[in-house]
């Protein structure tokens, strides 16, 4: 990016010295209860601590014009937590106040003035930013509702494959795919496998049955290019995956379903991706539209032109409705200024329920070229 | 105690350390910068790093190696992909002068997913035998099910001992 390189060093220079003053600053207090009481030396001490965290705070506000404002943020809930532990110290030192932490085996969760934790302050900063308006839960749009079945493609047009094991190097799935690679739609079973991989395709429409449920404990997509990938069904019946990973993919539409963990998308290209998950990462990316349900706050990192919308309701599973959708929180990794990233923006122009419901899934006769179209991508 | 908690991005450094807190696992977001936690340990204090590991960060962890006693290596046993990137990442850290003190504990998590790499995968994928320079352990855990960080917080507690009894 361009950034001059002095702003970087001095913004490098700064996050040592904050993160050395915070270190001493935790050992000095740790060290407070050794001092004597008697001749104030333990008053000095604390006096001492106190000017340094004061110094350290203005320091911040000194620096602020080259630490971008999350930093700043970041740090002025170190300095907040820190004061707060110093507190807490000196309340302890009163003498009625005194008690003492048991160090048995287990973990003393203390989840006191001690614990510093920079996320927190930060998630609760975010906490105070307007809030999204929750998804209503929609009935007619229940997956759990709609036997897989009816959801399916016509049949005629779908493709079986063998029950295999195992995935990796010659995954015999990408076999049984590329050997159908005529036939519009592919199903292929998973029903012996514990993960979806699924790489090396052109131009195909892959439909994954709800068979495959209980292989969707991790899934990895990769070297695609203008195809349909619609792994919506057997995440949504109970079985959604640990972890996803898109790598390498032009010009496709993939439908991912719900993902547990993180969906980690890397070098993908004019494309379509509609996700539920719990993070969204997303690298080295262009030009994708992103239909996003995703309950922490969604990162990019050397991504360009992405544009975010929320999931469709006809992907809403019961569980969606609850949490909050953070899919326009999104952080960007390589954007440090204050004003908005110019590497995402809201998508203005969703496409319709009616096509994710009636076009994506295949039926009434559309085909490849018919969906990328609808969801406005060239056609393969 | 001073732990430094570095893995490439989405490895699970946060989450092991909330679930660690007793703290919700569930709406963890990536970390933008890094996270500092105190926890009381068999009458240690540890103070945890947990510092973000998106590219754009790494080049950051420098910034950290000061005063660590010991250095957790995250791998995410289901990411087969950048095992690769991730023994490297780990080789360069390990030519550090300022971790040359450091012990090496290397965490095999998310293990509770059916299919994720084994202790052996991980092991031979990493080159972690051919690691002479650090005393080093791997355990495969999860921040999910909470398995094996309390064993491996003991392994850290036991190993700074063991260094105290030494010098
Ligand atoms: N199944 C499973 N998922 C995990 C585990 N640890 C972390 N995750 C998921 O992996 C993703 C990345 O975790 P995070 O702690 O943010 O990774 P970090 O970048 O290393 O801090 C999150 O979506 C977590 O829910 C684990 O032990 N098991
Ligand atoms: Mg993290």
């Amino acid at each position: 990016m361009a950034e001059p390189t002095n702003e970087v060093a001095s913004k490098e220079r700064f996050f040592r010295y904050f993160q050395h003053e915070i270190t001493a600053l935790q050992e000095s207090m740790q060290s407070l209860s050794s001092h004597s009481t008697t001749g104030g030396e333990r008053n000095d001490a604390i006096e001492h601590i106190l000017a340094r965290i004061s110094r350290l705070s203005s320091d911040v506000k000194d620096a602020s014009s080259y630490i971008p404002p999350y930093d700043q943020r970041i740090y002025s809930e170190a300095i907040s937590a820190l004061s707060s532990k110093l507190q807490s110290i000196r309340a302890s030192f009163a003498p009625r106040a005194k008690f003492a932490f048991k160090s048995g085996n287990g973990f003393t969760t203390q989840k006191n003035a001690s614990a510093i934790s920079l996320n927190d302050a930060a998630e609760l900063a975010s906490q105070q930013r307007m809030k999204v308006p929750g998804w209503e839960s929609s009935a007619e749009s229940s997956f759990a509702t709609t036997p897989a079945e009816l959801r399916s493609p016509a049949p005629e047009r779908v493709d079986e494959g063998e029950e295999v094991k195992g995935f990796d190097g010659n995954d015999p799935v990408n076999k049984v795919l590329q050997a159908a690679q005529q036939a519009t739609i592919r199903k292929p079973s998973f029903s012996q496998s514990t993960s979806v991989s699924i790489s090396n395709h052109h131009g195909i429409h892959i439909l994954l049955p709800s068979s495959a449920a209980h292989a969707t404990s991790s899934g990895t997509l990769s070297n695609l290019s203008n195809c349909v990938v619609d792994m919506s069904v057997p995440t949504a019946t109970g079985r959604p995956f640990a972890g996803l990973t898109l790598k390498n993919i032009k010009n496709s539409l993939i439908v991912c379903g719900h993902v547990n963990g993180a969906a980690h998308i890397t070098n993908v290209s004019n494309s379509v991706i509609v996700v539920s998950a719990r993070q969204y990462r997303m690298h080295e990316s262009r030009h994708c539209d992103v239909y996003l349900q995703c309950s922490s706050r969604p990162i990019i990192e050397d991504c360009k032109g992405i544009q975010f919308a929320p999931l469709p309701k006809v992907y809403m599973i019961e569980n969606d409705a609850q949490p909050e959708n953070n899919w326009d929180q999104v952080d960007d990794f390589k954007w440090l200024k204050s004003e908005p990233s110019p590497n995402w923006s809201i998508l203005s122009k969703h496409v319709e329920e009616n096509v994710w419901r009636d076009v994506v899934p295949g039926a009434f006769g559309k085909g490849l070229d018919d969906i990328l179209h609808a969801v406005n991508l060239p056609k393969a | 105690m001073r732990i430094l908690m570095l893995g490439l991005d989405n490895a699970g450094k946060t989450t092991i350390v909330k679930r660690i807190m007793n703290e919700d696992v569930s709406s963890v977001s990536p970390t933008l910068g890094f996270i500092i936690k105190t926890i009381e340990y068999d009458g240690y204090q540890l103070n945890i790093w947990d510092v973000g590991g998106q590219k754009t960060l790494r080049t950051y962890w420098k910034n950290y190696f000061e005063k660590t006693d010991t250095l957790i290596w995250v791998v995410d046993a289901t990411d087969r992909e950048r095992l690769d990137d991730c023994r490297l990442e780990l080789k360069g850290l390990l030519l550090e002068e300022r971790l040359s003190g450091a012990s090496l504990l290397v965490f095999k998590n998310k293990s509770d997913v059916p299919g994720s790499m084994t202790e052996d995968n991980v092991r031979t994928g990493l080159q972690l035998d051919s690691i002479k320079t650090h005393k080093w352990k791997i355990m495969p855990c999860s921040a999910m099910t909470g398995l094996n960080l309390q064993e491996g917080l003991q392994w850290v507690v036991q190993d700074a001992k063991d260094r105290l009894f030494l010098y």
